[in-house]
């Protein structure tokens, strides 16, 4: 089942709150704002049967991180009224139907994550997908508020918080007011886990630091995600410097300067593995080397990463150890099916393995292992678990 | 163009011409780690051990082999016998 190719022109097969018909040409009924909203969405679209034939739910960039390297039971899934990733990546398949989106409830049903997307115009899948709580099934979910003051987000967001399977929010907000309307909605009893606010234009800082001021601080169990917000105003070098200062907790920024933005991926990542010398359990495509490189050069800790058929064991150390993969441990885990893939090393090591390193690789059981040092574009270096067994092996000695 | 794991094993029998098989003790050969790192035009063959208390470890043996011609260049090949007097890292968790 390919969940990232939405065909089929279906119209909506449902009760639109604001109005959409199933049976109205182009899908829609009229007389709502949303309705006129869809039409301009799909204006100059050829009329397939039941119409839509342009895209209002698609993967979006979001999605397309994620297909390439989370298979299911990740799911990302997102509302985008105006096609944005279609016209950044045309290769993109567009979900054409929330119909055939429903019709994929029972993978939804086991779905982890699911990230929902609320732009202008597409609230009426929020309400669908969040507020009703009877068309996503997914465990956790992620929204994204594309913020529109006009759009009443805040209220919107502070209703989604009251929903358990909201586990994450991250909010991406042009222009002014960003912080009163989100003050309210990010409160310790609303009980989100991890936020990120992307903040841009020429008051967006000032409400992205409004949050992080005094009790709101306290806030969130995750602060990592909300430390980031200095990297997420990349784009403006005074923002970063002022975010910086205003950030009350967490860390403000990554650890080591070669730090690259955290993708959507990696920053889920980095709110499951929240704090030093925890463990997190994820599916094996969802995740690479290259993503616990970023992170430990966000974090400043060591990760490592044993693998058991589809699921990858992320286990995130402090600074530059990982001290509960030891060579007890590593015996368990291999007694448990798990394999070690490899590990990181913090910035001013080499990509060699040391005595520890070996000595839990030889209780995994295993000949050889990679290290991946801190620097981009390296490839990984490879230790062994017996110098005199290596040597033989591969000259042809006896031992 | 030699593989990586070519490489390797050029690297490993320049190491075996410095230190013949018996002349360093096994037990003691065996504390320490070999390490082979790819990088653009080379792959760097070590072998290390781990000195306890201090940040970097001791280079025993180190070799680049440049992959395109097959070419072995020692860049370092320690007395062994500074092994001797050495205490060795007795971690047994991940760590640098």
């Amino acid at each position: 089942m390919n969940l990232n190719r939405y065909a089929e022109n279906n119209p909506v097969a449902m009760t639109d709150p604001y109005g959409l018909q199933a049976t109205a040409r182009l899908g829609n009924g009229g007389g709502s704002e949303l309705n006129r909203i869809m039409l301009d969405a799909v204006r100059g679209a050829s009329d397939g049967p039941g119409g839509l034939a342009s895209s209002f739910l698609t993967n979006t960039t979001f999605g397309t991180e994620i297909s390439s390297s989370i298979v299911d039971p990740f799911r990302s899934m997102s509302c985008d009224l105006n096609n944005e990733a279609a016209s950044i990546n045309p290769a993109l398949q567009p979900i054409t139907s929330v119909k055939e989106f429903l019709r994929e409830q029972e993978v939804l049903d086991n779905t982890r994550l699911a990230r929902v997307e609320v732009t202008p115009g597409s609230r009426w899948i929020y309400d669908k997908l969040v507020r009703n709580q009877r068309n996503m099934s997914a465990q956790d979910m992620l929204l994204y508020f594309r913020q529109m003051e006009q759009e009443n987000v805040d209220y919107k967001a502070s209703e989604a918080a009251w929903d358990a399977k909201v586990r994450q929010v991250e909010s991406f907000i042009p222009g002014a007011n960003v912080g009163h309307m989100l003050r309210d909605a990010i409160r310790v009893d609303y009980g989100w886990e991890t936020v990120d606010l992307y903040a841009s234009g020429r008051f967006g800082l000032n409400g992205a630091a409004e949050p992080s001021k005094g009790d709101y601080a306290e806030s969130f169990t995750t602060l990592a995600s909300f430390g980031q917000i200095g990297s997420a105003l990349r784009g403006s070098q005074q923002a970063l410097t002022q975010s910086s200062r205003s950030v009350s907790a967490g860390r403000s920024g990554p650890v080591f300067g070669d730090a690259r933005a955290l993708t959507s991926a990696q920053r889920t990542l980095l709110g499951e593995s929240n704090a030093s010398v925890t463990e997190t359990t994820i599916a094996k495509r969802a995740v690479s080397m290259n993503d616990l490189r970023n992170l430990m050069l966000h974090t400043g800790d060591e990760f490592a990463m044993p693998t058991r058929q589809g699921e990858r064991m992320i286990l995130r150390g402090l600074e530059g150890k990982v001290p509960q993969l030891s060579e007890a441990s590593a015996k368990e885990f291999a007694a448990a099916g798990w394999r070690f893939s490899g590990h990181t090393h913090t910035s001013g090591y080499q990509a060699v393995g040391s005595l520890g390193d070996k000595a839990v690789l030889n209780a995994f059981g295993q000949k050889q292992s990679a290290v991946w040092g801190a620097t981009w574009g390296s490839g990984p270096g490879r230790f062994f678990s017996s110098v005199m067994d290596e040597i033989n092996i591969r000259l042809g000695l006896d031992g | 163009m030699l593989t990586d794991d070519e490489a390797i094993t050029v690297g490993l029998r320049k190491y075996r011409e410095l230190f013949p098989q018996g002349v360093i003790p096994p037990d003691l050969e065996e504390r320490g780690v070999l390490s082979a790192i790819p990088e653009d035009h080379a792959t760097f063959v070590q072998l290390t051990f781990g000195i306890r208390g201090q940040r970097d470890p001791f280079y025993l043996f180190k070799a680049a082999v440049d992959r395109a011609s097959g070419d072995v260049t020692v860049l370092i090949a320690s007395d062994w016998k500074k092994l001797l007097d050495m205490e060795f890292d007795e971690s047994d968790f991940l760590c640098p």
